[in-house]
């Protein structure tokens, strides 16, 4: 072979390699969602997007998510007063965890043994050792406690108090209280940034997000959201996800039916963006190209391109989904 | 979220207690729960006669139905007869959704290339005006409703202390014990009715949201014949 006929096949050879190493085929992940009227789990394929299994759950699921060690998915099956874990890969139902009554909202601790729920008729968050399946405490918070978060290193807690309008900070160490901060009516929400010196607070009534400072505890900015030709009270942000590189926030606003994409160096709402009806829980994939949304009463989830910020597309999932969260398999 | 959950644990332990007991004390601690069943559920914060634990919105925008231009203010869809027969169709929750969804796909091919988008745009502006009438009336149903709720929550008070009364002549007197058997029964019977309203609340707060669902979809089947 002459020196032009091996150069010409090895060129082919790397364009070939290249070529299947750069494949841009979208990296299928599986995204969970809660159906609160029909008790079970669709399981979403997000490089076909679509549904590719739904599962029967408990009564009543509404909080989801994932184990660290990604093995398990737990979903709280509020009319069952359980948390339900199943295997994430087979959704065979492992075991079942006490939990207190009605469980809305939980947050495991980065530790990944540690779940924290909210138990909201009875004014308690519950701490469960997912492993041992044993109530390890019980902290007595505010008045109706629903959103839950928990900073990056598992130091601090941070519960919402529905009837009394606080984010109640609390001590994982001791599960003793911290402090209080007043934000505004209904909060639902609390999420941490990646690098734990934000909390963000979504206020349902208020029709606002509170950002307060991790460490001084004291309020940042408070951001307010305006949409032409769609009545205030409509807006009621809800669920908050902030991505890892901490620059933009994503909250979902309720009846108007958006969620809103936030710059965080700045607080300002960059866009607005349509998806389904009573928008209220979202989650990425792992790689943040996507962002699903559960749109309540549409009973659809939508799928946000992140890079194009447009809705690529609606999937039909079963009724009332609630939460969703997404596996990086 | 805690007031349904509350709303429904009231519900519950009045049915116990009729169904458990049919002494007066029974009777009376019935009454009192569904009365503080009644005013948990009546003090919302959307006003005193408002039951849904959806909070009450009065009218629904364009913009809150689709992210297509603002067509509130459009009015000519009402001298536009095929237009209003279509939109009659499109709402009616009877016909089911592919087929409205197929209606507007040919209305949409029926038009001219230039006139299509201003065509949709009305035919959208006369959908939500539809559907804010409609709602207006079930919303109106369902504070009339609460209203009637209300009332008989407040007889059913007033026959509870009768009945307390009742009881303590009926040991010293024979026709007050004759009448404490009948007003029992009257009591019994009106928290029982008292009770069925209350259930069928949450299917009648419903309604409003079935009717917006229906906007919604209208909204987005209209949205893929627009050029924007």
């Amino acid at each position: 072979m002459d020196r032009i006929g091996r150069k010409g096949i090895t060129t082919a050879v790397i364009a070939l390699l290249a070529s299947l190493l750069f494949a841009t085929t979208a990296h299928a992940y599986t995204v969970y969602v809660t159906n609160e009227k029909d008790g079970t789990v669709s399981i979403i394929d997000s490089a076909k997007l679509e549904v590719v299994r739904t599962v029967k759950v408990g009564q009543r699921p509404r909080g989801i998510t994932l184990t660290k060690d990604h093995r398990w998915l737990l979903i709280c099956a509020s009319d069952d007063n359980t948390v339900q874990v199943f295997d994430a890969r087979t959704m065979e139902l492992v075991k079942s965890l006490p939990s207190g009554q009605d469980p809305e909202l939980f947050v495991l601790h980065p530790a990944g043994n540690l779940l924290y729920i909210a138990n909201e008729e009875d004014n308690l968050v519950t701490v469960v050792d997912i492993e041992k399946d044993s109530v390890l405490a019980e902290i007595p918070v505010g008045v109706e406690p629903e959103g839950m978060g928990i900073s990056p290193d598992g130091k601090v807690l941070v519960t919402t108090s529905e009837t009394t309008n606080m984010a109640h900070f609390i001590d994982t160490a001791t599960n003793a209280p911290i402090d209080n901060v007043l934000v505004d009516s209904r909060p639902r929400f609390a999420e941490f940034n990646a690098d734990g010196s934000q909390v963000w607070v979504s206020a349902e009534i208020g029709g606002t997000v509170t950002v307060i400072d991790a460490k001084t505890r004291t309020v940042t900015a408070k951001i307010a959201f305006k949409i032409p030709g769609v009545p205030q009270d409509a807006i009621q942000p809800v669920g908050v996800r902030i991505t890892k590189d901490g620059k933009r926030a994503f909250v979902a606003l309720g009846p108007s039916n958006r969620i809103a994409v936030i710059e965080t160096a700045t607080f300002k709402v960059e866009k607005y963006l349509l998806v389904g009806q009573r928008v209220w829980q979202l989650a990425f994939t792992p790689d943040e190209k996507l962002l699903f949304t559960t749109n309540g009463t549409s009973n659809d989830v939508s799928v946000v391109d992140i890079d194009k910020l447009r809705v690529v597309k609606s999937i039909k999932v079963g009724r009332y989904p609630w939460g969703v969260v997404v596996a990086p398999f | 979220m805690g007031r349904r959950c509350g709303a429904i644990l009231i519900r519950r332990s009045l049915e116990d207690a009729i169904t458990r007991s049919s002494t007066i004390i029974g009777l009376i601690a019935a009454s009192a729960i569904a009365l503080g069943g009644a005013q948990a559920l009546a003090a919302s914060a959307n006003g005193a006669d408002w039951p849904c634990v959806q909070r009450r919105v009065a009218t629904v925008t364009s913009a809150q139905m689709w992210d297509g231009p603002d067509v509130d203010d459009l009015t000519q869809w009402r001298d536009n007869d095929e237009m209003k027969k279509l939109i009659a169709r499109l709402v009616s929750r009877r016909v089911p959704l592919d087929q409205a969804t197929d209606s507007i796909a040919q209305f949409a091919a029926a038009q001219r290339p230039n006139e299509r988008d201003q065509a949709l745009k009305l035919l959208f502006a006369g959908l939500v005006d539809t559907t804010n009438s409609d709602r207006a009336i079930v919303l109106h149903g369902i504070e009339r409703f609460q209203q009637r709720q209300k009332a008989r929550a407040a007889e059913i008070e007033r026959q509870a202390a009768e009945l307390r009364q009742l009881k303590e002549q009926a040991a010293s007197d024979e026709r007050a014990r004759a009448e404490l058997n009948a007003a029992e029964e009257r009591h019994q019977w009106d928290v029982r009715v008292f009770t069925e309203r209350q259930q069928s609340i949450p299917l009648a707060c419903e309604v409003p949201v079935l009717i917006e669902q229906r906007l919604f979809e209208l909204g987005r089947a209209i949205r893929t014949h627009m050029s924007d």
